[in-house]
C-alpha cells in the first residue's frame, strides 16, 4: 500500500530529525575527541612506577605464594 | 511538544550517558568511594554462591578460601590493568578500546565472547532463580516437580525483560536496594553458619565430590578462581571510564571484584561443606532456619532477577556495535539476548550441571584477550591510544589493520585457547602434567601476550605500512608518553581534525 501524503511527510520529517541527530552526535563526538586529546594528564592521575610495584607485588605475585604456601 | 533542536539535543544527551561517547573528566561519577562502593555492588552478586558452590565439590574450607582469594584477585589483576588504564585514559567503552589491538572489525569478534559471556550468566542465574522458587515451594511443604524450575526460568526472563525495557531509572533503584541488602544477608547467613556450627567443623568438612588427586582438585579450584577473576573482564571498561583518576580506576576493582567477590564465595563454599550440597537455594533453609532461610531464598530469588536485568542491560549496549542493530528499538535488542537464554527453560538442570565449565570457558576466552590488551597497551603502546582513529571506520585509520581485522591479535587468541584446552578439559576435569603447577588461564594468557607482542614487534621492523600499525597518525597524539608511567609529558596541542567516516 501507498504511502499518503500525511505519511510521507512525516517520515520525512522523522528521518531528517535522525540525520540531524546523527550530525549532532559525530560533532559531539568531535569535539570530546578534541578536548581528551588534549587534556593535561594530571587531570586523569598517576599511575607510575610505585604504583606498578605495587600493584605486581600485592595482585600477581602474593596469590601465587600463597597458592604454593597452601597447596597440600 | 519538544522543539527539534531540544530533542536532538536529548538524543545527543542519552548517547553519552548510555551509549558509546567518550565520557570527559567531568561527566564522570566515581571519586574513590563511589568507585569502592560500585565494585562492591558490582562483586556481591548471586553468581558468588554459585562460584562457592562449586569449589565446595573438590576441596575444604581451608583450601578453597586460599584458591578463591588467590585466584580472583590474580585473574581480576591481569584482566582490568589494560583495560582500566585505557578506557579511564580516554573514556571510552570496552568494546570501541578492543579495536585498539583487534582492529575494527576484529572487536566484533570480541563482541560475540562478551555477548556469550553475559548470556550464558544471565540463563544460569535464572536457573539458580528457578531453583530458589522450587526451594520456596518445598520449605513451605509443597512437593513441586521438577519443572518448576523451567518455569521459573521462563518467568524470571519475562520480569528480566520487563526491568531492562522500563528503562535504567528502575534498574538503578532496584540495584540500590538489592546490593546492600545482600551484604547484609550474606553477613547474618555467615554469622549464622558460625554460631550453628563453629569453624572447627567448618574447617574439617570434606568436600563433596572431589577426584582421587588432592594437588588436581586444589588447582582445579584455583583455575576456577582465576576464571572468574577474568570474567569481569566484560565490566571493568565500564567502570573504569566512569573513574576521575587512574587510580580509582584500578585498585577499586582488583580489591572488590577480585577480594570481594573471593570472600562472599567463601561464605557459599562454607555453608556448602557443612550442608552437603552445591545448590545455593538448599543451604539457606538449614542454615538460617525456616523464618530467615525462606527470607533469604526469597531475597536471592530477587537479587538474582537484579542480576540477570544488569547482564541483559549491557549485553543490550554491546549489541548496538552491530551495523544491522544499531538503530533498532532497545526492546529489540534485549529481546535478542533474551531469545539466546530460552534452552535454559527446557534443559535447566543439564545446563546448570556445565556451569563449573561455562566459568573455565570464560578463563579459555578472556585469559589470551586480557593478554593481548596487555601487551599491546604497555608494551607495543607504552599507554597512549590514537582515539581519533577508534571512531573512524577510514581504511587510512590506524585500527583498520588488514580490511578492519588484526590477524596477529586474533591468531593469538586461538593460540591461548587451544592452549588452554590441551592444558585442562574442564568438561571431564582432566589435564596436562603442565596444568598441575601453571593452570591453564595463567599460560594462555601470558603465551598469547607474548606472541602478539613478539608478531607486532616483528612487524614494526618490517614494511613502512607494517610500522605505520603502531606509529600514531601525525597529530593523532599529543605526546611520546613515559615508559610505564602512562603519562603524556609534554604534551603539545592536537591541530583540528575531522572524523572522516565517524563509526558512532
Amino acid at each position: 500500500m501507498r504511502p499518503t501524503m500525511a505519511q510521507s511527510s512525516a517520515s520525512d520529517e522523522t528521518g531528517d530529525r535522525r540525520e540531524a541527530a546523527a550530525e549532532a552526535i559525530v560533532r559531539d563526538l568531535e569535539r570530546r575527541l578534541r578536548i581528551l586529546e588534549s587534556a593535561d594528564e594530571e587531570r586523569f592521575g598517576e599511575f607510575g612506577a610505585l604504583d606498578w610495584t605495587v600493584s605486581v607485588l600485592a595482585f600477581l605475585v602474593a596469590p601465587l605464594v600463597l597458592v604454593w604456601w597452601g597447596a597440600p | 511538544m519538544s522543539s527539534p533542536s531540544a530533542g536532538t539535543a536529548e538524543i545527543v544527551r542519552q548517547e553519552s550517558l548510555f551509549g558509546r561517547l567518550p565520557l570527559l573528566p567531568e561527566e564522570r561519577e566515581y571519586g574513590t568511594l563511589g568507585a569502592h562502593a560500585t565494585c562492591f555492588a558490582y562483586a556481591v552478586a548471586t553468581w558468588c554462591f554459585m562460584f562457592g558452590g562449586y569449589a565446595a565439590r573438590l576441596v575444604g574450607a581451608v583450601q578453597g578460601t586460599i584458591c578463591l582469594v588467590a585466584g580472583s584477585v590474580l585473574g581480576v589483576f591481569l584482566t582490568t590493568m589494560a583495560p582500566s588504564l585505557a578506557c579511564q585514559r580516554y573514556g571510552l567503552e570496552q568494546i570501541d578500546y578492543c579495536k585498539t589491538a583487534f582492529g575494527q572489525r576484529g572487536s566484533k569478534i570480541i563482541l560475540i565472547f562478551y555477548v556469550v559471556n553475559q548470556v550464558g550468566w544471565t540463563g544460569l542465574i535464572l536457573v539458580m532463580f528457578g531453583n530458589g522458587l522450587r526451594n520456596i515451594l518445598r520449605a513451605l511443604g509443597y512437593r513441586p516437580g521438577t519443572w518448576v524450575v523451567g518455569a521459573g526460568v521462563a518467568l524470571g526472563l519475562w520480569l528480566t525483560y520487563l526491568l531492562v525495557t522500563r528503562g535504567v531509572h528502575l534498574l538503578n533503584v532496584s540495584n540500590a536496594f538489592i546490593a546492600p541488602s545482600l551484604v547484609v544477608m550474606t553477613v547474618v547467613m555467615f554469622t549464622m553458619l558460625l554460631w550453628k556450627h563453629g569453624w572447627h567443623e567448618i574447617a574439617l568438612a570434606r568436600p563433596l565430590r572431589p577426584l582421587a588427586d588432592p594437588w588436581l582438585n586444589y588447582m582445579i579450584v584455583f583455575e576456577w578462581g582465576v576464571a572468574a577473576g577474568f570474567s569481569w573482564w566484560a565490566g571493568v571498561g565500564f567502570l573504569a571510564r566512569n573513574t576521575g583518576t587512574r587510580r580509582n580506576a584500578v585498585y577499586p576493582e582488583i580489591l572488590q571484584l577480585g577480594l570481594g567477590m573471593a570472600l562472599v564465595c567463601c561464605v557459599s563454599l562454607f555453608s556448602s561443606l557443612v550442608v552437603h550440597t552445591d545448590d545455593p537455594t538448599e543451604w539457606m533453609v538449614p542454615i538460617g532456619g525456616m523464618v530467615m532461610g525462606i527470607m533469604a531464598l526469597v531475597f536471592v530469588v530477587l537479587a538474582n532477577i537484579s542480576t540477570s536485568a544488569v547482564a541483559i542491560f549491557t549485553c543490550g549496549l554491546a549489541l548496538r556495535h552491530i551495523g544491522l542493530l544499531r538503530s533498532r528499538p532497545w526492546w529489540h535488542l534485549v529481546l535478542w539476548a533474551l531469545v539466546a537464554c530460552v534452552p535454559f527453560v527446557f534443559w535447566p538442570e543439564q545446563l546448570y550441571d556445565m556451569g563449573n565449565a561455562f566459568l573455565a570457558y570464560n578463563g579459555t576466552m578472556y585469559a589470551p584477550i586480557s593478554g593481548i590488551l596487555f601487551a599491546d597497551l604497555v608494551f607495543l603502546r607504552r599507554g597512549r591510544l590514537n582515539v581519533w582513529d577508534i571512531f573512524d571506520d577510514d581504511p587510512r585509520g590506524e585500527y583498520h589493520y588488514s580490511r578492519g581485522f588484526n590477524w596477529p591479535a586474533l591468531v593469538s587468541v586461538l593460540i591461548g585457547e587451544v592452549l588452554y584446552l590441551y592444558l585442562f578439559d574442564p568438561l571431564a576435569l582432566t589435564a596436562h602434567p603442565v596444568f598441575r603447577w601453571a593452570t591453564a588461564s595463567l599460560p594462555a594468557c601470558i603465551v598469547p601476550g607474548l606472541v602478539y607482542w613478539g608478531w607486532m614487534a616483528a612487524l614494526r621492523r618490517g614494511t613502512p605500512a607494517a610500522r605505520g600499525i603502531l606509529a600514531p597518525a601525525p597529530g593523532a597524539g599529543p605526546g611520546a608518553a613515559v615508559p610505564g608511567e602512562f603519562a603524556l609529558a609534554g604534551a603539545a596541542p592536537a591541530p583540528a581534525r575531522r572524523l572522516r567516516r565517524p563509526n558512532i
